[in-house]
């Protein structure tokens, strides 16, 4: 399974709530721009999803793909 | 007449399918609707760009009604929720701090005991021969797992259910007896902080657990907290009770569904996306415009009204193929909008969708047949073009492994 990560730049806020709650995937770099890769492992499905869920604007979208 | 008179005036078949009137509604874009004093908003794109700027459009009023401002002198003040009404920066800062307590990882963590509960109910099913499966399941779960997973203790539990029907009905109405209301709500809230006084200091799983420690670090007060569990009760158990019934509904008559989706489990977390989408249970929410403002090109005059339709952005064939249909295999099956969006986006929805499952996996386990005694166009709906679901699922169910109740004794 592979995990794809969209985050829709429109709408994020830069809040800092996903590099909280999953560092691992999500990063301010530098600039402080928000920086994540576009897919990860199913080990980070969870993180992946908490981050998603605890977005205050829900910029954040994560899909599941068999 | 307006296309959206027969929802405003409950017309039964208007109120169990209301398709056909947000057809109407999306067809002619957004437009102030005398009946409700509102500005319709029902199509998916435009609904979205409400929810999702809460500085235009206000959540004082989501309920359709802005709550009395609180008036100090009463010392004993009305219960009021801690989110749903709230605005930025309030809701900003509350939400992050209960939102710990509902991650999907949280959640995820309750499904063995979930799934115990559900197990229990329907095997009652199977001695009770004719059944009605909102009152004996769908209106039974909802209230046992948000228990469960508060950490509520089971013997308390059928109080907690009293409590909290009365709470939920003192909410939508606001006459009612303030007696009793505020007896009601003492005792409630006594309840709630007697739980938080008797926190040991350990934060798990349970999401009192969770509260009491952000009361002990001074984020939220005491009342705050009180609020928040009611709050939990009335957002939560009528929405699930009916999410539950409306997928029992759709299980029942929807030929094939039944072993299409025990001959692949995969395919019951798209069921039950499927159901939210069609069967919203809540199928639209208030808004107040702070300023003079404009959706979809046409103009809200500050101090205005907004019905914002989560249920017909589900149905909008813009972005839904094939949209009246339920179908197992959408690429974008969870982008419905019935737990809305943006910053109030339900923060229930990982529970509610976990329970949804669960529920349907013991149906198709435990169930032999499952056999509904009205047609869909006869069920019966709650009356509200807000709330959305059957009230009454009369049906005749027959666990795996067991004797037809005519045949006992025979
Ligand atoms: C299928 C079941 C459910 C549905 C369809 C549903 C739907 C919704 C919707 C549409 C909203 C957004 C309101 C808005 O736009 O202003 C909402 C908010 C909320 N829901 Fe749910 N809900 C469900 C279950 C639950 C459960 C199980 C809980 C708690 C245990 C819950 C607690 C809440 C709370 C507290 C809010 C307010 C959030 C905020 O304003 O920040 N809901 N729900």
């Amino acid at each position: 399974m592979t995990v794809r990560i969209v985050v829709d730049f429109d709408v994020c806020e830069q809040h800092g709530q996903c590099v909280e709650a999953a560092p691992a995937i999500f990063r301010f770099d530098d600039e402080g721009q928000l920086q994540h890769p576009s897919e990860v492992g199913d080990e980070s499905a969870a993180d992946a999803e908490d981050a998603q869920f605890l977005c205050p604007t829900q910029a954040i979208m994560v899909t599941r793909e068999p | 007449m307006t296309a959206l008179s027969p929802l405003v005036e409950l017309d039964p078949d208007a109120v169990r399918d209301p398709a056909g009137v947000y057809e109407q509604l999306r067809e002619r874009g957004v437009h102030h609707a005398p009946e409700i004093d509102a500005f319709v908003v029902a199509r998916h794109d435009d609904v979205v760009r409400v929810l999702r700027d809460g500085r235009t459009f206000s959540s004082r009023n989501t309920v359709g009604r802005v709550l009395p401002p609180a008036d100090p002198s009463n010392p004993r003040p009305p219960l009021s929720p801690l989110l749903l009404l709230s605005d930025d920066p309030e809701h900003a800062q509350r939400r992050s701090i209960v939102n710990r307590a509902f991650t999907p990882s949280k959640i995820a963590a309750w499904e063995p005991q979930i799934r115990q509960v559900a197990e229990e109910h329907v095997d009652r099913l199977g001695d009770l021969g004719e059944v009605d499966l909102v009152r004996d399941l769908a209106a039974l779960l909802p209230i046992r797992v948000v228990s469960l997973v508060l950490g509520v203790p089971l013997r308390d539990v059928t109080r907690f259910r009293e409590w909290s029907e009365e709470i939920t009905a003192s909410v939508g109405n606001h006459g009612g007896d303030p007696v009793r209301r505020e007896q009601v709500q003492d005792a409630f809230s006594s309840y709630i902080s007697l739980l938080l006084d008797q926190w040991d200091g350990t934060v798990d799983a349970r999401v009192l657990s969770q509260i009491a420690a952000a009361e002990r670090a001074g984020e939220l007060t005491r009342t705050q907290c009180v609020s928040f569990v009611a709050e939990l009760l009335v957002a939560g158990n009528i929405t699930t009770t009916h999410h539950i019934a409306s997928s029992i509904a759709l299980l029942g008559s929807t030929p094939g569904l039944l072993d299409r989706l025990r001959s692949d489990p995969r395919l019951v977390q798209p069921f039950v996306e499927e159901s939210l989408r069609l069967e919203a249970p809540i199928q639209g929410f208030y808004r107040l415009a702070m300023a003079d403002a404009e959706i979809g090109g046409v103009p809200i005059p500050e101090g205005s009204r907004v019905f914002v339709l989560y249920g017909s952005a589900n149905r909008d064939p813009q972005v839904w193929e094939d949209c009246p249909h339920l179908r197992l295999d959408r690429p974008n099956a969870a982008a419905h909008l019935a737990f809305g969006k943006g910053a109030h986006a339900c923060i229930g929805s990982s529970l509610a969708r976990l329970e949804g499952r669960v529920v349907v996996e013991v149906l198709l386990d435990r169930l032999e047949t499952l056999e509904l005694l009205a047609v869909p166009a006869d069920l019966p709906y709650l009356a509200s073009f807000v709330n959305h679901g059957p009230v009454s699922l009369p049906a005749r169910v027959r666990l795996r492994g067991s004797v037809p109740a005519q045949e006992v004794g025979s």
